[in-house]
């Protein structure tokens, strides 16, 4: 052996190719692209009236569909009657930003985060409405969907979706290649 | 080739996803479309208002709940002179008394066989305005309907309590109500242009009006 050779400094160990699975991948487009229609569809029931489906939207009684929601809003009981109609139209405004980004995978870590979380907070109050024996409408999809324990059970897997998605994104952004690249701390 | 593969299979699970939600609730609107007709004839003296207003309400009560009571001081009784009186709403009683409900049904008969001496308006604002002297054991449920009826009245209602004509109309709104899939009270259905809309749970005044004006101002 060569002196070169004893005094040559040790090739830099190659960072391993770390990489998240196919079937990571896969999950996270199918759950991103079907929680971010399920938000689009739940905006689409909030703002059409008469209720119905896509063939019979109405956006001209955009107004209308939004004070009957609002009505479903105030039912849960827990808004000062000020704040209803701000919470009534800004609740679908936040769910057609997410349902956005979702489809888009833009951000998908935080979008995902708040999905998860805006759910979870919709699941606590129906559920404390449940509870609490009230018979309101829950306002998720549109008049009529009477506040129920398959509602909840509806929900909540709803909730599980967008939890398993955000913790999904966060394990793919720290599996990426681009990280796997940097230098490894010894 | 792979980024156009994910981009098709992206496209083809949003619509299938959407799809089923909306087939899904499509199915439910048309149930709760589908007994959209003119609401069925009940005897008059439980109606109030013009049969031709544009904007129908039926509302599904229990006389002994709470709720069923708020929603009657807070919103139905100004609703009578705001919109009912002046054409605008025909406003419909439904009965639906609740299994949880010791005295509801007992109730209801009083204010059914009131109705059939056209006294029912009277009979369930008293039954309603004192709910917490009857509904707890129910032994002073006819000494409130007496309250605001003749003597000669009193006997004819007493007379129509027992007559299976009022339990007839109590089934009745409560098979009208299983068409609106109805399974609690208060439940508001509104009815305009053909299309009937639940509204469970007590209604808010306030918001109330503003459905109804932007519905008549269509």
């Amino acid at each position: 052996m060569t002196v070169e050779a004893i005094t040559a400094a040790p090739e830099p160990v190659a960072a391993e190719k770390a990489q998240p699975s196919a079937a990571l991948r896969w999950f996270l487009l199918v759950a991103r692209l079907m929680l971010g229609g399920i938000f689009l569809y739940a905006v689409f029931a909030k703002i059409n009236y008469p209720p119905g489906n896509f063939l019979s939207f109405d956006l001209g009684n955009w107004k209308l569909a939004l004070d009957i929601f609002a009505i479903a809003v105030n039912g849960y009981g827990v808004l000062p009657d000020w704040a209803v109609m701000p919470v009534a139209y800004g609740v679908p405004m936040l769910e057609t930003v997410l349902a956005l980004l979702l489809i888009s995978g833009i951000g998908l870590r935080w979008s995902a985060t708040a999905s998860s979380a805006l759910l979870l907070f919709f699941f606590a109050l129906m559920t404390r409405a449940y509870l609490l024996g009230m018979s309101i409408d829950c306002g998720c999809f549109g008049p009529g969907d009477t506040l129920s324990m398959k509602t909840l059970v509806r929900d909540g897997l709803l909730w599980l979706l967008s939890f398993s998605l955000a913790c999904a994104a966060f394990r793919v952004h720290r599996l990426s290649p681009q990280r796997a690249q940097s230098p490894q701390r010894t | 080739m792979r980024r156009i593969v994910q981009l098709s299979f992206a496209v083809l699970v949003t619509v299938l996803t959407v799809s089923m939600a909306v087939s899904v609730t499509a199915q439910s609107a048309k149930k709760s479309a589908a007994p959209a007709a003119a609401p069925v004839a009940t005897e008059p003296v439980k109606t109030a208002g013009s049969r031709t207003a544009p904007i129908t309400m039926e509302v599904w009560s229990d006389f002994q709940c709470p709720a069923c009571r708020n929603l009657y001081l807070e919103s139905i009784r100004p609703l009578m002179n705001d919109y009912v009186h002046t054409g605008k709403v025909f406003f419909v009683h439904r009965d639906m008394p609740l299994a949880i409900h010791a005295h509801a049904r007992d109730a209801a008969r009083f204010a059914n066989a009131a109705a059939q001496i056209n006294k029912f308006e009277k009979v369930a604002e008293a039954l309603y305005f004192n709910q917490d002297a009857w509904a707890a054991d129910g032994s002073r449920l006819e000494s409130v309907v007496a309250s605001v009826l003749s003597p000669s009245e009193m006997n004819r209602v007493r007379q129509n309590w027992k007559s299976q004509v009022v339990d007839t109309a109590i089934d009745q709104d409560i098979s009208r109500g299983r068409q609106f899939r109805v399974s609690s009270t208060p439940t508001v259905v509104l009815t305009h242009r053909g299309r009937s809309m639940p509204l469970p749970g007590g209604v808010n005044y306030t918001l109330l009006r503003r459905v109804l004006d932007q519905m008549l101002s269509q």
